[in-house]
């Protein structure tokens, strides 16, 4: 409750500024972030909507829009306590777990047109591997760490098989006996190689990677394999902060599902090539509820 | 020829320049190939050395940082990280291959997107027996250069990087280099050869004329030598080549210039003796002939006289009082003459001095220019004679002054051509001498054609003799006392093919004047006495047959043993044959006629005085002649006719004149009776004349005799005797 005290407070003090000064207050500025490890990238492509639907929203009181780009989750996550981030866009993973720190998941998005996507586990098509709970004592490569589709959809797939995971430093390091030894490949294509090359038994890769020729190239495919894939997830998710005005929350969901106006075409393009927003579907609540509900498992195990 | 000795003067320098000159083409063009392929050679080695050391610290760099920038990516296998690394590299033109290893040298990547050298060996990718050794290495092998850059994370070595470099592209720069250099030095060359054989060409151009000068120099001087001495063949001896030189051109100059000052002098010398007597200092023959033609050639109307001069008796002098006397009398005479013919003494009229000549002997000839007439030439050979007989010349011969006729022909009327003219005159001198002597004569046609006639037929003579063409007539004799045939005159008779019967006194003289009378009065002895022996069985007693002798016969011969040869030859009998010959043949050489006759008419032939009286006949000389009788001319007969009886009193003191010496006479020219009884009443024992026959060729005497005629009878027509004159 202290939140509203010193909205309050700020917007006490900040108000009469507007009139004062050019520079608008945090009241009237709209403030979208992400966690990125490309901050450059993302500001671009976050910043002409933020923009946009700042603009759209005068009567509301926002003067501007603003881009913060997080370098981590708990960056993020701290920004959310201290309300300094209006809306945030996110993969599942990060989304359930902001969620829980008091974003609101209220729409999805597409990118290219896909909506969803799964998590897949590959192998070398002569793998002698079948299901992946023989995956014990062996070398899995993960993408990244804040990955959902390469790290936390599969690692959860191997923790709720019971099956321990350990990092390893590199692909040389013996993985121990009774555990997964896990490396981050920190691009798709080395996960893809590494399974080809054998320095991994097995990868994790989204479904759009496996589909993506720059990431499974179309000569190695038939020497890999589909070890296993999860249920579908929605692709991207858009969270607004709990404590936004709710009037302006639906403002804005209104505007991005343009129900008054439709969105500009190079805006949406520009925001990760995005065709348009969508209400999340029950299965999307429920894909969503169950990562929520493995949520304190993959704590334990990041930490 | 000189000529020649140029041209190949010049063209043996030009040769050796222009062999020196490809000589030295052919060894530039030689060194030029040579030094470019070792320049080329050379700068490719450079090209090559410098791109290697180039390429070397470029890929040296390189591999530094590439193995710096690869140490995370291969300590992570981050294989994208490396390939984006490398791939800048592997698709670089010079590099063949990048590959990132592990410690076990195992290939991690090879620079490929999907890595299809994963995991093999590195070792055969390195040149044979190279380390992967913790330091860099570089090596230079097989047109490649390998670098070796071993890969840290701090201390810990974790693999290393190779990188190929393939040389070719240095190599191919090299060669393009290579190409460039040698395309640009062979351009250089074609146009350092354009300008040797520019060069060249100018040098053999300089050379030619230089040579041409040289040899010109050599020969033009010969070429003058040779025109002076062709010049000096040709007589120009006059001409003095000038040669400024010193060497052996200039002496043989000097010699050739000696040579020519005495052949000129020996020609004046020669020229003298050929154009002039040597005796008397006048022209000669061959000088005048000459001056006079070339006269006669530049102005064929120019009338002059040619005098034809000759001593009268200079072989009579010559031979009784020495050749020296003689030749002091021609020298004498030429001088005598060159003062008569002066031109004071020729007078103003004459513009042209006269030409005198001595063509031998005592031979002159003049021809003097200018005469307005015939009497002109005539008074000149006047004063000639004159002058030869007053002059110095005179006293010399002391006995008798000089005397000399001369003949005398005119340009153009005697004769158009000088050989003509020197006929004529002589022809008229000639005729001077038979006019007497000391005397002169123009050339007349008449006498031109009675002399060209005597000509003709003393040419003709020796041939008919020769031929037989001569035939022998007999005119009976016949005794007034019994009218009966006593004898008969052999008379030569010839007939010439084209001129017809030739008459004796005119051929007769003609062969007296050459030894030719010598073979016709043998011949005529010869036949004669044939024809005698072929009609003695017909001959009467005491008949004789007659033959006439020339005075020149006796002169050439000893006449008396040719007749007793011809006597003896025929067996004749001496008392058949009897001899006539004229009072002037006795006159000759008297005491030898004399002698001669004597012994024939020892020998039994009668010798008888023919054309008694018309000579020059003294009565003792007569009395004192071995002779049988005389024969009257019958120019005294011829006259005597019923009415004119004058000559019959001459007649008759010839008659009593031979009585008294004893002599026999016979009468010739007897024609007619009346001729014939004056005669034998005058007491001439023998007649001859047409009354008793005219005179016949030998088988009408023979008949004659056969029929033994009785004289007087009349005489046969004189048309059926065509031999008679």
């Amino acid at each position: 409750m202290r939140h509203p005290v010193w909205l309050l407070l700020g917007l006490l003090i900040c108000c009469p500024l507007p009139a004062l000064s050019a520079e608008p207050g945090r009241a009237e500025t709209l403030i979208i972030a992400t966690v990125s490890d490309s901050p450059q990238r993302h500001y671009q492509r976050l910043l002409p909507m933020v923009e946009y639907v700042a603009a759209q929203l005068t009567p509301w009181g926002i003067r501007q829009g603003k881009v913060k780009l997080a370098d981590n989750h708990q960056q993020m996550l701290q920004w959310l306590r201290d309300g300094q981030v209006d809306w945030i866009t996110e993969t599942p993973f990060a989304a359930t777990l902001f969620q829980q720190a008091g974003a609101e998941i209220v729409l999805k998005r597409d990118k290219r047109g896909s909506f969803t996507y799964r998590s897949l586990w590959v192998v070398r098509a002569d793998s002698p591997l079948r299901y992946l709970r023989e995956l014990r004592g062996q070398r899995v490569a993960f993408e990244d760490p804040g990955s959902t589709s390469a790290f936390f959809l599969p690692s959860l797939s191997l923790l709720e098989r019971g099956l321990a995971l350990a990092p390893l430093d590199q692909p040389r390091q013996a993985p121990p006996a009774d555990r997964v030894g896990f490396l981050f490949s920190r691009k798709e294509i080395n996960t893809t190689l590494w399974i080809h090359k054998g320095l991994v038994a097995a990868g994790a890769l989204s479904s759009n990677d496996w589909d993506n020729p720059k990431r499974v190239p179309p000569s190695l495919k038939p020497q890999l394999r589909i070890l296993h894939q999860s249920p579908p997830y929605p692709r991207t998710l858009e969270l607004l902060r709990q404590d936004l005005a709710p009037s302006l929350k639906e403002a804005i969901v209104h505007i991005l599902l343009q129900h008054t106006a439709p969105l500009p075409p190079d805006i949406l393009a520009a925001y990760d090539k995005t065709t348009r927003f969508m209400r999340l579907t029950p299965d999307d609540h429920q894909a969503l509820q169950h990562i929520a509900s493995q949520l304190d498992r993959l704590k334990a195990f990041m930490e | 020829m000189s000529a020649r000795l140029q041209t190949r003067y010049t063209l043996i320098i030009l040769t050796l320049v222009v062999s020196l000159g490809v000589a030295l083409s052919v060894l530039l063009y030689v060194e030029f190939k040579t030094s470019s392929e070792r320049l080329n050679h050379s700068a490719n080695q450079l090209m090559q050395h410098t791109l290697r050391a180039q390429l070397h610290k470029q890929a040296a760099a390189m591999a530094r940082t590439l193995a710096s920038n690869l140490a995370e990516p291969l300590y992570r296998y981050d294989l994208d990280t490396i390939y984006h690394l490398t791939r800048g590299l592997t698709q670089a033109p010079d590099v063949q291959g990048v590959y990132v290893y592990d410690l076990e040298g195992k290939i991690i990547h090879d620079g490929h997107w999907l890595i299809p050298q994963f995991q093999q060996s590195i070792v055969p990718l390195l040149p044979s027996g190279a380390p992967l050794a913790n330091e860099p290495h570089v090596w230079f092998a097989a047109q490649r250069l390998y670098l070796n850059e071993p890969i840290y994370s701090g201390a810990t070595r974790l693999g290393g990087v190779l990188l190929i470099y393939t040389l070719d592209s240095a190599q191919q720069a090299a060669d393009a280099l290579s190409a460039d250099l040698t395309q640009q030095l062979e351009h250089d060359f074609a146009r350092n050869l354009s300008f040797l054989l520019l060069t060249l060409a100018l040098f053999c151009l300089l050379a030619l004329v230089l040579s041409w000068r040289l040899a010109r120099g050599l020969t033009a001087p010969i070429q003058q030598l040779i025109r002076h001495t062709r010049a000096l063949g040709n007589g120009q001896l006059a001409q003095n080549l000038r040669l400024e030189r010193q060497d052996e051109l200039g002496e043989l100059t000097a010699a050739l210039n000696e040579m020519g000052h005495r052949l000129q002098r020996s020609m004046a010398h020669i020229e003298h003796l050929a154009y002039h007597d040597e005796l008397t200092g006048l022209y000669n023959r061959t000088y005048f002939q000459q001056t006079l033609s070339e006269a006669i050639h530049a102005d064929p109307h120019a009338p002059f006289a040619l005098l034809y001069l000759d001593l009268d008796n200079f072989k009579t002098l010559n031979d009784t009082q020495g050749h020296d006397k003689g030749d002091l009398l021609l020298q004498q005479i030429a001088k005598d003459l060159q003062r008569a013919l002066t031109p004071t003494a020729t007078g103003p009229a004459q513009q042209r001095p006269p030409l005198i000549a001595r063509f031998g002997g005592d031979e002159f000839v003049l021809a003097l220019f200018d005469l307005p007439a015939t009497e002109h030439a005539e008074r000149m050979a006047e004063r000639i004679l004159h002058t030869l007989r007053e002059g110095q010349a005179s006293e010399l011969r002391q006995i008798h002054a000089v005397r000399a006729s001369i003949g005398i022909a005119l340009y153009p009327q005697d004769g158009r051509t000088l050989s003509a003219l020197l006929k004529n005159a002589d022809i008229a001198l000639a005729e001077a001498k038979r006019d007497g002597k000391d005397g002169y004569k123009r050339i007349t046609p008449e006498l031109q054609r009675r002399l060209t006639r005597a000509y003709q037929l003393e040419q003709a003579l020796p041939r008919a003799l020769a031929q037989n063409r001569l035939t022998m007539h007999y005119q009976p004799q016949v005794d007034l006392r019994s009218g009966r045939l006593c004898g008969c005159e052999a008379l030569i008779r010839w007939h010439h093919e084209t001129l017809g019967w030739i008459s004796p006194t005119e051929f007769l003289p003609l062969a007296e004047a050459s030894p030719l009378i010598a073979r016709l009065g043998n011949w005529v002895i010869d036949r004669v006495c044939r024809d005698a022996r072929q009609l003695q069985p017909y001959l009467p007693d005491s008949f004789r047959v007659s033959l006439n002798l020339s005075g020149a016969q006796f002169a050439l011969q000893d006449v008396q043993r040719e007749i007793e040869r011809a006597l003896r030859r025929y067996e004749l009998p001496p008392q058949r044959l009897a001899v006539e010959l004229t009072e002037t043949a006795l006159l000759r050489n008297p005491e030898q006629v004399c002698q001669q006759l004597q012994l024939l008419q020892a020998q039994g032939i009668a010798v008888w005085l023919d054309d008694f009286g018309t000579g020059y006949s003294s009565l003792s000389y007569l009395h004192r002649l071995p002779i049988q009788g005389i024969k009257i001319d019958k120019s005294f007969i011829s006259g005597l006719s019923e009415t004119q009886q004058g000559d019959a009193q001459l007649n008759w003191t010839i008659v009593t004149l031979a009585d008294t010496l004893e002599l026999d006479i016979t009468a010739e020219g007897v024609e007619t009776p009346f001729q014939h009884q004056l005669m034998r009443e005058l007491g001439v024992h023998k007649g001859q004349g047409y009354l008793y026959g005219k005179a016949m060729p030998l088988d009408a005497l023979r008949q004659l005799l056969r029929d033994d005629p009785r004289f007087p009878f009349q005489p046969q027509p004189a048309a059926q005797a065509p031999w008679l004159d």
